[in-house]
């Protein structure tokens, strides 16, 4: 009489007995996803893109403080810039633009609404950038040096990467939060009022509305060149803010660790893919399926 | 031959569950069978604690003043129970060390400590120069753990540590017995089946006070599936179905609200948690009964329902498929429509008659009995007994094949227990603690 696998038979075979089917419903790796070198480039390449918006506005803050650039530039570039990508969103995004947070409320398409709320915070900003430059005035530079290293760290950390912000909603809040406080704690070394209101502005600009104007159009049409455009540009203005600052010894250094986590580091995922060991059997909770039921 | 056998677990009665009634079940039968048997575990204050016996067989419970962590479960912690562990196995002259339970720590420390024991083996009337020999331990499992959850991972670590040096470890499905064995890096060898029992005489059908509209009975668990239990609202509408759910848990407040929604207040009957005496009763009014779990070792509220005559639909999930004949059960995947159609099926078996719970029960009645379990439970008793000692020495090397930093620490662990054993040996010496007459 063969062994069967039930329990409410008594079988002429010992408690232990181990039958050839034993393990056999084991599967393995079922739930591993199969990536594409290339696919993997493009996430990760994400990754430069917010390393390039971080160390862009450390860079710009560097050369306003220390080597005395005029602030006005930097921020007529990115509001240059943001006239530039409000075109380009539209061409891009169409007038069907999805809420790009999970709880965003409905924003109004209306043009002289958006000038109007781009008007008040540019004002509060203005008024706030006196209080600002006195903000740390009882703490040393080092301090805030330090401060802006960790909130930097942080910030790369905590970023919503949005690899596929098709599927995922977009959390953007906590590097929001950190980029912005980064901005602040730095902007209070500046000397001047303008100093402080120009760099808040433009740190604003880049840690803030670059990284949802790259998801929306991600989310928009995932095929979009423009995409790669934006991560192009922020590639290339930190290698020249790097070679203005610092010369092109560390122009190489940032092209080669760019490269290293676009190219290297997917490629070493993909290797680390073959250790990969999943095993699932009949002890794994079931996933149930449930029909939404609409009343 | 008659053992001297400690049950060990953090979970037994007054707390009622599975592994509760399962271990109260065992010892009272071991003792039918010539053993002497006592159980170990943590203390419920004020009620419960020191030594008590229970009925009918005075089963001697030892309530350990251990604390708990939560759901009963003590903290992990390697030594505590050391002291208390010595002292009631020398004056016991514990032979096997049975623990119960993968989250029960107390079962894991016991499977430790044994490694430092030993009893007199053999006749005990030959006076002087009696030959010793180690402890034996079983260990028992009664559930099954992912192996890439969080939770998981570190169960299943702590399981392999204490499962290292066990001498057998017994599994109630064939499921459990893979999953332990994959779990706690086992020889399968090791690994015996033996099912779960029941009482089949606290589960008698009784089709008389069955409710004619065909009503059902869902269990309510932690971890069945709430939105599969109802499984579709319009469904018990359009067939006028009569519904109820027994058990308390996290999910009764979806429930409640499901229930709200559709207005089926007078047709679904939550019934919260059942005393253990009343669940008959309860089952006895219904005539299928629907398990929605996503897990489930055995199923002993499955076997619950059918002894009492119901008709099973339940889930295809962990052991549930080896558990009763084709005939007494209806399967489903977790689809909510698949479930749907298995009721179908249920409801036209029940309509046309072919399922009769007398039968039924009668059939039940011998596939699973506390007597059966027992004596198979005594045989892995026997093999343990047989099998050679493993000295301290072995002991650790196996312990250090558990890797290159879990193996260590155990091993550091282990010597620490031996230190602490030895100072305990030093103010109180072996000798000096009296024994427990037969």
């Amino acid at each position: 009489m063969a062994w069967k696998r039930l329990l409410y038979l008594a079988q002429p075979y010992p408690d232990n007995y181990t039958d050839p089917c034993f393990l056999s419903q084991i599967k393995r790796n079922t739930t591993v996803a199969k990536y594409s070198y290339w696919h993997l480039v493009d996430h990760f390449s994400l990754i430069v893109l917010h390393l390039a918006t971080v160390v862009l506005v450390e860079l710009t803050f560097l050369g306003i403080y220390d080597r005395g650039w005029d602030p006005v530039v930097p921020m007529v570039i990115a509001a240059a810039g943001v006239v530039v990508g409000m075109v380009a969103w539209d061409t891009v995004t169409g007038k069907k633009t999805p809420p790009l947070t999970k709880n965003s409320p409905k924003i109004k398409t209306d043009k002289w609404n958006t000038v109007r709320s781009v008007l008040v915070v540019i004002l509060i900003v203005l008024v706030l950038s006196p209080v600002l430059k006195s903000l740390t005035r009882s703490t040393s530079s080092d301090s805030i040096w330090a401060l802006s290293l960790i909130l930097c760290l942080f910030n790369m950390l905590c970023h919503d990467y949005a690899m596929d912000p098709h599927l995922a909603a977009y959390r953007p809040m906590l590097s929001t939060n950190l980029s912005l406080l980064n901005a602040l704690v730095l902007a209070s070394r500046l000397s001047s009022s303008l100093h402080v209101f120009c760099f808040v502005v433009f740190a604003a600009v880049v840690n803030i509305l670059v990284p949802l104007f790259d998801v929306g159009i991600r989310r928009s049409n995932p095929n979009s060149r423009l995409h790669h455009i934006v991560l192009f540009l922020f590639y290339l203005a930190v290698c020249v803010a790097t070679n203005n600052l610092f010369g092109p010894g560390l122009v190489l250094v940032w092209l080669m660790t760019m490269a290293g986590i676009a190219l290297m580091l997917p490629a070493y995922f993909l290797w680390v893919q073959q250790y990969k060991n999943e095993l699932q059997g009949p002890w794994d909770p079931a996933k149930p399926i449930i029909r939404r039921q609409d009343s | 031959m008659p053992y001297n056998i400690a049950l060990v677990s953090d979970f037994f009665l007054p707390v009622v569950g599975g592994v509760e009634v399962h271990i109260y079940s065992l010892g009272i039968q071991l003792q039918k069978l010539g053993h002497k048997v006592i159980v170990i575990t943590h203390s419920h204050s004020p009620e419960r604690v020191g030594v008590r016996y229970l009925a009918p067989t005075n089963l001697k419970v030892y309530h350990l003043p251990i604390a708990v962590l939560t759901a009963s479960a003590t903290l992990p912690n390697y030594l505590t129970f050391l002291p208390y562990l010595r002292n009631i196995v020398i004056r016991e002259q514990i032979q096997i060390l049975h623990g119960h339970a993968t989250l029960s720590s107390m079962a894991h420390e016991a499977m430790f400590h044994a490694a430092f024991f030993d009893v007199p083996c053999g006749a005990t009337e030959n006076g002087g120069g009696k030959p010793r020999r180690g402890i034996r331990t079983v260990f028992t499992d009664h559930s099954l753990f992912e192996l890439d959850s969080a939770v998981g991972v570190l169960t299943n670590k702590l399981l392999a540590g204490a499962l290292r040096n066990a001498d057998a470890v017994i599994c109630v499905s064939h499921a459990g017995r893979e999953n332990t064995a994959l779990r706690a890096q086992l020889d399968p060898h090791l690994i015996y089946v033996i099912p779960n029992a029941i009482a089949p005489q606290k589960f008698t059908p009784n089709p008389a006070v069955a409710d004619q509209s065909w009503s059902m009975w869902y269990a309510s668990l932690g971890r069945a599936c709430a939105d599969m239990m109802f499984p579709d609202v319009r469904f018990i509408i359009a067939r006028r179905l009569h519904s109820a759910t027994g058990g308390d848990g996290p999910k009764m407040v979806e429930l409640e609200q499901m229930r709200e929604i559709y207005l089926l207040q007078d047709r679904i009957e939550l019934l919260g948690s059942i005393p253990p005496g009343q669940v008959k009763d309860v089952l006895n009014h219904g005539q299928i009964y629907l398990s929605t779990s996503l897990t489930e070792a055995f199923g002993i509220s499955i076997i619950e329902a059918a002894s009492a005559g119901l008709f099973i639909v339940s889930t295809k999930v962990g052991g549930v498929p080896e558990i009763l004949p084709q005939d007494m059960i209806e399967f489903a995947r977790p689809h909510a429509d698949d479930v749907i159609a298995a009721l179908i099926n249920a409801i036209g078996i029940i309509r046309s008659g072919k399922h009769d719970p007398i039968t039924a029960h009668e059939r039940l009645k011998d596939m699973y009995s506390w007597s059966e379990v027992t004596q198979r439970t005594e045989r892995v008793y026997d093999h343990v007994m047989a099998a050679e000692d493993k000295s301290l020495f072995e002991r650790m090397a196996r312990l250090m094949d558990l890797g290159p930093f879990y193996g260590p620490i155990l091993c550091i662990i282990t010597a620490v227990q031996g230190v602490f054993l030895a100072l305990l040996d030093w103010i109180q010496p072996r000798d000096m603690i009296d024994i427990v007459p037969r």
